[in-house]
């Protein structure tokens, strides 16, 4: 990628997305509830929330195709329909790229490049860059779902832009496909881009984003970077079970551990590990039930924290109403 | 935004997507081989008719011709809505007059082209071909009317792109403009009491304007004819600008 460009990273900068009080309602329902948040350049952004948060509609909002029915976006600081040729400064991925099953790859690309004066030559570019050169001349509607994303990533790159908007992008890729996202994201962002992308996967966000926002129906439910997540709830421990767990406790606190009491009645041990626990139990002559390493992952953190805004939810086999 | 820039994108969504590509070639070819068909075959003994009239019998393909200049028209524009490229299109164009303009006047110019092509072949074809029943070029009416021929792919083309634009589908835009002009306009021809609302239909006002001998039933000149075509276009054109102006794509 080319790119001779100066970007801004500076502190107090114009945010290169910059959210503020955005409201979105399709008749009653309110499906963005007062969104206020930033997305800065130089990190990738992950864009977390169940099915149905408003992750798409924000995003359409954001690209001027939905109108807000209050508040606004700016990108770095200008409404999406006053950037002039909006290519050069925001690319974007949505509905795995849209596109006429009729045209060849490069003609869909060409048909975007020619609206904002990019030279054809960047289109062979970018399609090279996706890997797609080899079927560039094939119709689109001929391709797998892995290669009409990587056509949509395509998209997103050719005016070379600043930020980018991806909605669901993993989406049908293979795990080669997922890979090369990855790093070729990361890299974006390094080179002092803005990358948000949305995803229902914390997993995912947890190997590429540096930064989180969490939407659940529609309203904010976190803004953090990724490194306070997890410390906050990717949260390993050890969980005792004693037939004295207050002589327990008192012999693990005195190891300076911290030890909290679960409801059932064994301990979680904070910042240990099985094998020492195990060794100051039997130091202390307590016997043990039971003894476990416990992993919050961060899937479970997120599942959490958006428990009260699922909005569809299956219900086990054998218990519909 | 450069507006030719977007007149140059929206020319090569057309050439790029096959079927668009060819339905006016096809439309054109039509309208003068079906034209010269029949004014070879029969020219002669329809010449005896009492109302005969060589000019709109060269352009006896019309019918045929039109069904694929709506079919055009529909997909440009429906295209967009049946592929959800509209969204990629309009991120990529975000003002929207000048997306919707510069689509409309694509279509339009090619819809054109097309039409001139077509309605000077289909004159000069037909008219050879009925020899001694035949016109020339310049008798009277046959400059309107040749130009009129030209002039009808386009205004068609704008009514079924508008239209397109206001359906947001192609299924339903084909749906209510196939059975509107080959069931609804000749069926209230034939209906006495509705046949003067017949008149004002947009493809039986416009193909008024092909005539030379002229009906002394209908209620206005060839020219206007053309006219209440040309505000049914406008009507439509303007009714998908409503449409595409307010709603999120
Ligand atoms: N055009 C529309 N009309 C009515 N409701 C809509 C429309 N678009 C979206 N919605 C509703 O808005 C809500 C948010 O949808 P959205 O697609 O933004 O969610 P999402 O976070 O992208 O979900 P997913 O993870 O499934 O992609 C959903 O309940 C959806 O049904
Ligand atoms: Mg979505």
């Amino acid at each position: 990628m080319k790119s001779d460009r100066e970007f801004t990273n500076g502190a107090g900068a114009t945010p290169a997305i910059d959210v503020s009080g955005l409201v979105k309602a399709y008749g009653n329902k309110t499906v963005v509830n007062g969104l206020t948040f930033q997305v800065q350049a130089g990190v990738v952004t992950g864009f977390l929330g169940p099915n149905g948060a408003g992750k798409s509609t924000t995003m359409r909002m954001m690209l001027g195709l939905d109108r807000p029915t209050d508040g606004r976006v700016l990108i770095s600081g200008r409404a999406y329909g006053e950037l002039g040729e909006p290519l050069r400064h925001v690319g974007a991925l949505l509905d795995a790229g849209a596109a006429h099953p009729g045209r060849t790859a490069r003609d869909h690309l060409l048909c975007m490049a020619r609206a904002n004066r990019i030279p054809a030559s960047r289109v062979d570019e970018v399609l090279e860059q996706v890997g797609m050169a080899t079927v560039a001349k094939r119709r689109v509607g001929g391709f797998s779902l892995g290669m009409r994303q990587r056509l949509g990533i395509a998209a997103a790159l050719l005016g070379d832009p600043r930020v980018l908007i991806l909605d669901e992008p993993v989406n049908g890729l293979d795990p080669e496909g997922i890979r090369w996202l990855r790093h070729f994201l990361k890299d974006l962002a390094a080179e002092g881009r803005a990358v948000l992308i949305s995803s229902h996967l914390m997993t995912e966000m947890a190997l590429l984003a540096d930064r989180l926002i969490v939407i659940g129906k529609g309203s904010l439910l976190a803004d953090v970077s990724m490194a306070e997540f997890a410390a906050e709830h990717g949260r390993s421990r050890v969980r005792v079970r004693s037939t004295e767990p207050v002589r327990l406790r008192a012999a693990l606190e005195r190891k300076k551990l911290r030890v909290e009491a679960a409801a059932d009645g064994s301990l979680e041990v904070y910042g240990t590990d099985v094998v020492e626990v195990g060794r100051i139990a039997s130091h202390e002559g307590t016997s043990v039930l039971e003894l476990s390493h416990v992993e919050d992952s961060l899937e479970d953190a997120f599942m959490r924290m958006t428990a009260d805004s699922v909005e569809y939810v299956a219900r086990p086999l054998g218990k519909v109403a | 935004m450069s507006v030719n820039a977007v007149l140059y994108s929206e020319w090569t969504k057309i050439r790029s997507v096959r079927s668009v590509a060819w339905a006016l070639p096809l439309a054109a070819a039509l309208l003068i081989g079906i034209g010269a068909g029949v004014t070879g075959s029969v020219g002669a003994a329809e010449s005896d008719a009492k109302n005969f009239d060589p000019v709109q019998l060269g352009y006896y393909g019309l019918f045929f011709a039109h069904v694929v200049v709506i079919a055009f028209a529909v997909l440009v524009v429906g295209n967009e809505y049946n592929t959800g490229s509209i969204r990629t299109s309009l991120a990529t164009v975000p003002r929207r007059g000048l997306f919707y303009g510069a689509k409309l006047t694509t279509g339009a110019a090619l819809a054109l082209a097309a039409g001139v092509v077509a309605s000077a072949g289909t004159f000069f074809a037909s008219q050879n071909l009925l020899g001694e029943h035949g016109v020339a070029f310049g008798d009277e009416g046959t400059v309107r009317a040749v130009t009129a021929g030209a002039l009808y792919f386009p205004l068609m083309a704008v009514m079924c792109m508008g239209i397109t634009a206001m359906l947001r589908s192609q299924m339903l835009s084909m749906g209510f403009l196939v059975p509107v002009l080959f069931l609804v306009s000749p069926v209230l021809a034939e209906i006495p009491g509705l046949r003067a609302v017949a008149w004002y239909l947009p493809d039986r006002a416009g193909q008024y304007a092909l005539r030379v001998n002229l009906d002394p039933a209908a209620p206005y000149s060839p020219v206007v004819g053309l006219l209440i075509l040309a505000i049914w276009a406008a009507a439509a054109a303007a009714g998908g600008w409503l449409v595409l102006r307010k709603r999120d794509a």
